[in-house]
């Protein structure tokens, strides 16, 4: 039964992404609309073409051939952001300690319930790394919960590299951190030996014998080094101390920010560094605030710690904490816990109830993990220009009444909960909500070469030479040095 | 009962009597300060601050090293100045006063098992840092509330090198957290370091390029194998390039002269520990050391220094051993003979850090001496570790790492107060509202005198007094000294503490407790000078007699305050006629003892019906049917339903109320309700045509309100209410003039099944009730020895409780009054000039009289009276006087507690140093009627009065 729904549910969803032409211009009219950056307009419209936000507005002049959705009633924001997911892999992690070389591409599958899941939770993009049973772990990605192929869900490839100062199961503090000086310390070692040898070949190719000592050939081999002289293991190594590769850095505890602080500095990929913490490290909170790195907080928010000699319960609510320093933070789901907390836009309305203002909840949930992951160029907000990645909801994201109507990726509607099978599965037929425009008769006479936007996989993810040092910018094919 | 009470309360008399109430109450209400009253000021000063304190231990080398008293000056983190307290104090600083507190460095221990030992496999292996798992922010409470500030942190204990150790703070702020990152290269010798696992680490996959490496059996297996491991590690360091992470943390550490951290317990291990220093000219010290007073000589000579872990579990009963002949544990002697060496002490194996003062603890029972223990838990260890430069000892340059102990840092009673690290407040201990005064001498009572002895408050009762008494965790201590006297608090046995100068009298049904506020400056010179509790009541008493109160003279809450709202019932005869005086009061306890009757006999109704109903045997028919009254209609100028207004006087705005009423013949009956409260009151009263005057039948604290009207026209009555001094008026129009049927509830006898009801309660005769049930006495203000015969032939009828105050001719009676154990609170003058006759050897002619000193002679019980408010802090002066004039010091102190609070039955409250008394004493620096001898602390209710 099982395996029919999924089969259901997949079809589904991949037949809207894959078989039907979407319109080309669509508009989203009459609904209240969160760019999250810029004023809230109370009715209005977004208008999408070619994939992308085109036009954002109280009137705006729709082309003649755009699909006029009517979302009267609805509200309109940009897709949620899960900064930090493992969910999308069969398994969190590796067994071995230090796995640079690994690549969540590899183990990326677009059928897993989970991207169903993230849509009907209205997220349009999900940082897939593996979690924090690790030293070093794999390369990550951020990819849109839909798609036939990794490549096709593929945003941004290459994103970080995951680290963990926390101990890997069955570890400890002291071998967690000599492991990683090891690791540095051997890449250090690897690459005078590259040096040398690359020297020495070198010379042979011109039949000449060494001619200087070890240091000096280990100084002119290095300009010798090409990049597919880097062996895997050491790879993706080299690249995070160019800062050509992000760091997402666990610290479990307060007392592991400054380790994870530290490593990051010492190794040279502190600028690219984000810094996922657990609750404990509310006390580091000075600390973090000098370092000035994007944070993503680890649920549970509502921290609670227990006085050993009166007894007493003391709570703190994290986000809170961090939202008074004026740290920026980026929410995460926390489907272990409870049917609410799956959801990321509860856990932002949590933070709101808490005293966090509306507006840093809101950033937490979409424009500050899309910075945190160097994709807020192209998502993150409502603004002409940026992809078409939005969710329409029922209500306010913050209400728990609301929920997620229609999800647009890069401008096709990948959700439409009137459609969604497994709901039906669970609540039987309802009412259609959204009142249907009758798709543009023309669109059937389209010529074939009008691509829809979001089919072409390479579109997105095409390396922009330009963007390149900035640090939002997606990280170029690997080069030469 | 209370239920009862209320509901009589409620209704017409609801909004007059709770406003006359305020009105009434607002004239006793005075500027109430309120007094924090905790160990430390809060929040404690933190930066730059003074620290005052009983003592001062400073740990540091040659003189200075405690100051008693002495104090602590703190600038920005930073001692700037140690001395004796006469020291010039910077004017800009906040000063702490801790005058029971006993001040040390942060205590430092140089072994501790706070981290869990890494998980590596390898033997050696340099590359592992302690500070790696020391976590800056956590809270070490139990640490800090031992008085830890600084400790070590070892990688481990478990191979031969472990790795490089580190040296933090437990508190404070996390940035000043870690003091030494690499503190040293930590070795251990011995069993516990012998068969590591075989090194089997692989970091990356096998492969057909990577192969896993074989199987290496480690050293040592023995303890010549472990000298060999560690030449051959260090052979590697000056030979090979580094080959792994280990070997160039070996490397880089030997190669910037670390220190050697050598943890040996046995005398060949301690022995090999010395000669690998020696033989590699490095700097090192050995940790453990069970057998080290076998090498001391050698230790000395090597000038390598000690730290000794006491014990292994000094909170646990060690596993058995049996007769292995092999079992190394610790033992006292091996620290007697290390006396004459400079060690530091740690904790047991367990490495709980709490355990450093007990581990000091065992060290003064090996016979070190009180100096050489405190160093060995601060400044040794901190040169020991290398952080001697900032924390350690007390000197101007060092970090203000404080501990302020609540007592002898070396006694295990004793707990942290109040931590500082770098001047940071790092613990505040919990107020668990528990105190322990010890003194020289503890006055129990006259009988008992507890020389060195102890008293324990807990939640202000006394819980236990004796030679030791228990000393729950974070208690505070009071340490009077030897020459420090403790007493209970001094009674006063007859003032007017809270009168403010009202001269009147009160009314039989009000207690003074009722004006007792939160204490004023007044109550505050009271409780200094040592008076803790005032027996108070007005100036003068109502004919009827006045209550008296039992109040402390100070306290933080008005409950705090009340010992017992009604002590005595007070009736004054001056000047009058004998007989006149038996007859007032035989009217007066005649009227008591009915009341009382009616009581009795309620009581033994409700234990019948009680023992009825617990048989079975209950009957129901015995309930009573309400009658409800039904009347003849005929139309007058009063009968009817009346619509009325209160307005004026304290009532803030006007109430309506409901009036029905019913005339016969002269008489009026009617009900009452005011503001829609479903409660009627019932209204009795006369009419004579035009003017209405009845009284309602509720309760008030000031008796019925009463109606007096006019009949201004028809149907509107005009008039006022009147309760007390209260007048509130009174305007009724008649919306219905038919006749109006009303239950005529007659007082019913008998409760919903078939219990008796209690008689309702009179105010003004609970007193006399409870002194004719002999629990308060009656207190008679008398003058001559006929008033005095008389006032003992009515308490002899009644059999009643007396206390007489000022009767000048009581010694007369001394027999009598013994008999009956009946008290004399003695007159305001304590020596008067008297004709001879009433003297007790009659001589003729005027002479000198000495009450105080002859009734107690005749012991007869004896108190003093200040006859004033706060002029009831010169009372012990009176006391000092009467002493100087004859009297016993012994017999003065008795006459000032045991003896006020047996006459006044107060016995089980106050009056003495028992178990459940009140935690009132007072502590001198001597017996508190000798001559020089000065009152130090005020102790009310278990807090100290500042």
């Amino acid at each position: 039964m099982r395996r029919v729904l999924v089969a259901a549910a997949v079809s589904t969803a991949c037949a809207a992404w894959a078989q039907a032409l979407p319109p080309a211009k669509v508009a989203l009219q009459g609904g209240r609309i969160l760019p999250i950056r810029g004023d809230e307009i109370p009715k209005g419209t977004v208008l999408m073409e070619e994939g992308r936000i085109t036009a954002i507005g109280e009137s705006v002049e729709l082309p003649y051939d755009a699909m006029v959705v009517d979302v009267s009633g609805k509200v309109v924001m940009p897709g949620m952001i899960d900064a930090h997911s493992w969910r999308g892999l069969d398994v969190p992690n590796e067994n071995l300690p230090v796995t640079p070389f690994l690549d969540v591409y590899d183990a990326l599958d677009p059928s897993r319930l989970y991207f169903e899941d993230a849509l009907r939770e209205g997220l349009t993009s999900v940082h897939v790394i593996v979690a924090n049973n690790c030293v070093i772990g794999g390369v990550s990605r951020v990819v849109h919960p839909i798609g036939l192929t990794p490549d096709e869900m593929t945003l941004r490839r290459d994103v970080a590299l995951k680290m963990s100062v926390a101990p890997k199961r069955g570890s400890d503090r002291m071998a967690q951190m000599a492991t990683f000086r090891e690791t540095f310390r051997e890449l250090e070692e690897y690459l005078e030996n590259l040096a040398e040898k690359k020297y020495e070949e070198s010379l042979e190719k011109k039949d000449e014998k060494i001619d200087v000592g070890p240091e000096e050939a280990r100084k002119r081999g290095k300009k010798l080094i090409e990049w597919d002289d880097y062996d895997d293991a050491h790879r993706n190594l080299v690249r995070l101390t160019r800062g050509e590769l992000g760091a997402f850095i666990y610290a479990e505890r307060a007392g592991d920010v400054s380790r994870a602080i530290r490593l990051a500095r010492d190794n040279g990929f502190f600028d690219k560094s984000v810094l996922v913490v657990g609750p404990d490290c509310y006390k580091a909170v000075a600390e973090l605030k000098e370092a000035d790195r994007p944070v993503v907080l680890e649920p549970p928010y509502l921290y609670r710690e227990e006085d050993p000699i009166t007894g007493k319960i003391k709570e703190t609510f994290v986000p809170k904490v961090f939202a008074d320093a004026k740290i920026g933070f980026s929410l995460l789901p926390d489907p272990g816990r409870s049917l609410a907390e799956q959801y990321l836009n509860y856990q932002a309305s949590l933070c709101v109830r808490h005293g966090v203002s509306r507006k840093r909840a809101l950033d937490a949930i979409t424009i500050h993990p899309a910075r945190a992951l160097g994709i807020a160029e192209r998502v993150g907000t409502l603004e002409p220009g940026k992809l078409a990645n939005i969710v329409v909801m029922s209500g306010d994201p913050l209400d728990f009444d609301s929920w997620v109507d229609l999800v647009y990726v890069q401008g096709v509607q990948a959700y439409d909960r009137t459609e969604d099978v497994r709901l039906k599965r669970l609540f039987g037929e309802e009412p259609k909500e959204v009142a249907e425009v009758e798709p543009d008769k023309d669109r059937a006479d389209e010529s074939p070469d009008d691509k829809p936007p979001g089919k072409d996989p390479k579109a997105p993810t095409a390396p922009d030479a330009g963007t390149e040092d900035t640090p939002e910018a997606d990280p170029a094919e690997p080069r030469t040095p | 009962m209370p239920s009862q009470r209320k509901t009589r309360f409620r209704s017409v008399g609801a909004a007059v009597a709770i406003a006359a109430a305020m009105f009434v109450a607002s004239g006793a209400r005075s500027a109430a300060a309120t007094h924090a009253l905790t160990f430390v000021d809060r929040p404690p000063p933190r930066g730059s601050f003074v620290l005052k304190a009983k003592r001062v231990y400073t740990a540091t080398r040659g003189d200075g090293w405690v100051y008693s008293p002495g104090l602590v000056i703190v600038r920005d983190g930073r001692i700037v100045g140690v001395g004796p307290d006469s020291m010039e104090l910077p004017p800009d600083l906040p000063v702490l006063a801790m005058k029971d507190g006993i001040v040390t460095p942060g205590l430092i221990s140089a072994a501790t098992r706070v981290i869990p030992p890494h998980a590596g496999d390898e033997s050696i292996a340099a590359g592992y840092r302690a500070v790696d798992a020391f976590d800056a922010y956590a809270e070490h409470r139990q640490a800090l509330a031992g008085g830890v500030t600084t400790i070590h942190l070892q990688p481990g204990g478990h191979r031969l090198l472990t790795g490089q150790g580190a040296v933090v703070r437990v508190g404070g702020p996390a940035s000043a957290r870690i003091l030494r990152e690499r503190s040293d290269l930590t070795i251990n010798l011995g069993e516990p370091a012998f068969d590591p696992p075989r090194d089997v680490t692989y970091q990356t996959p096998a492969s057909s390029d990577v192969a896993i490496p074989p199987a290496v059996r480690q050293r040592p297996a023995s303890r010549l194998g472990q000298f060999i491991a560690l030449q051959e590690a260090l052979d590697g360091v000056s030979r090979e390039p580094e080959r792994d992470l280990h070997a160039a943390a070996l490397a880089a550490a030997w190669e910037a002269q670390a220190v050697l951290r050598l943890q040996a317990h046995r005398g060949a291990d301690i022995a090999g520990a010395l000669r690998f220093l020696d033989q590699h000219d490095r700097r090192g010290y050995i940790v453990g050391g069970a057998q080290a007073d076998f090498l001391r000589g050698r230790l000395a000579a090597a000038s390598v220094p000690l730290v000794y872990t006491v014990g292994e579990e000094l909170r646990s009963i060690p596993a058995d051993v049996g007769f292995d002949p092999d079992v190394l544990e610790k033992d006292i002697r091996t620290l007697t003979r290390l006396r004459d060496v400079e060690i530091a002490l740690a904790g047991g194996s367990d490495g709980r850090l709490a355990d450093l003062r007990l581990a000091a603890a065992t060290a003064r029972r090996a016979g070190f001496s009180e100096r050489q223990v405190i160093e060995s838990i601060t400044r040794i260890p901190a040169e020991i570790l290398g952080v001697a430069d900032r924390v350690g000892a007390l000197r101007p340059g060092m970090d203000a790492d404080l501990v302020v102990f609540s007592d002898d840092p070396l006694s295990t009673s004793s707990h942290a107060m109040l931590v500082y690290v770098a001047g940071e407040v790092a613990f505040e201990a919990p107020e668990v509202g528990a105190l322990v005064i010890r003194a020289g001498t503890v006055w129990v009572d006259e009988q008992t005198r507890i020389p060195g002895g102890a008293v324990l408050v807990e939640d202000g009762r006394i819980t236990a007094v004796g030679r030791s008494v228990p000393h729950p965790p974070f208690a505070r201590v009071i340490d009077a000294g030897p020459g420090g006297f403790v007493a209970p608090g001094l009674i006063d046995g007859l003032g007017h503490l809270g009168f403010q100068g009202d001269r009147s009298s009160t009314d039989p049904d009000l207690s003074p407790a009722g004006i007792i506020g939160v204490p004023d400056v007044a109550e505050k010179r009271v409780a200094r000078s040592g008076v803790t509790t005032v027996l108070t009541g007005s100036y003068s008493a109502s004919g009827q007699g006045s209550q008296m109160a039992a109040v402390h003279s100070w306290g933080k809450t008005r409950s705090d305050r009340v010992v017992r709202g009604t002590a005595a019932v007070r009736f004054e005869f001056q000047g009058d006629d004998p007989l006149d005086v038996f007859e007032r009061l035989e009217k007066r306890l005649k009227a008591g003892q009915e009341y009382l009757e009616k009581w009795r006999k309620y009581e033994k109704e409700l234990a019948e019906w009680k023992e009825k109903r617990a048989k079975g045997e209950l009957d129901e028919e015995a309930k009573e049917p309400e009658t409800v009254q039904t009347v003849e209609t005929k139309a007058d100028p009063l009968t009817g339903t009346w619509a009325a207004t209160l307005s004026g006087g304290p009532i803030p705005e006007p109430q309506s109320a409901t009036v029905k009423l019913r005339l016969t013949g002269n008489d009026v009956e009617g009900r009452m309700s005011v503001g829609g409260q479903p409660d009627e009151s019932r209204i009795t009263g006369t009419f004579d045509g035009t003017h209405l005057s009845a009284t309602i039948d509720a309760e008030t604290p000031f008796g019925p309100p009463a109606i007096e009207a006019d009949l201004v026209e028809d149907d509107h009555l005009v008039g006022k209410v009147l309760v007390a001094d209260v007048e509130i008026d009174f305007d009724a129009r008649r919306t219905d003039k038919s006749a109006v049927e009303f239950k005529v509830t007659r007082r019913r006898t008998r409760g919903k099944h078939g219990e008796p009801l209690p008689p309702p309660i009179d105010e003004s005769l609970e007193p006399l009730k409870a002194a004719l049930e002999k629990k308060i006495p009656i207190a008679v203000t008398v003058t001559t020895e006929a008033q005095i015969a008389e006032v003992l032939k009515a308490a002899d009828q009644f059999d009643v409780h007396l206390v007489l105050v000022d009767a000048e001719g009581a010694a007369a009676h001394a027999e009598a009054l013994t008999q009956r154990s009946a008290g004399v609170v003695v007159g305001k003058q304590i020596v008067r000039r008297v004709e001879g006759r009433s003297g007790p050897a009659s001589e003729a002619g005027p002479r000198w009289y000495h009450q105080a000193d002859d009734l107690s002679r005749r012991n007869v019980p004896i108190a003093f009276q200040s006859d004033a408010e706060d002029g009831a802090r010169a009372l012990p002066r009176i006391g000092l006087h009467a002493v100087e004039r004859g009297l016993s010091p012994d017999a003065a102190l008795a006459a000032f507690t045991t003896q006020a609070s047996r006459m006044y039955r107060l016995d089980d409250q106050i009056g003495s140093l028992r178990a459940g008394r009140l935690g009132d004493m007072v502590i001198f620096n001597g017996h508190p009627f000798h001559a020089g001898s000065r009152i130090e602390r005020v102790i009310i209710h278990g807090e100290e009065v500042e």
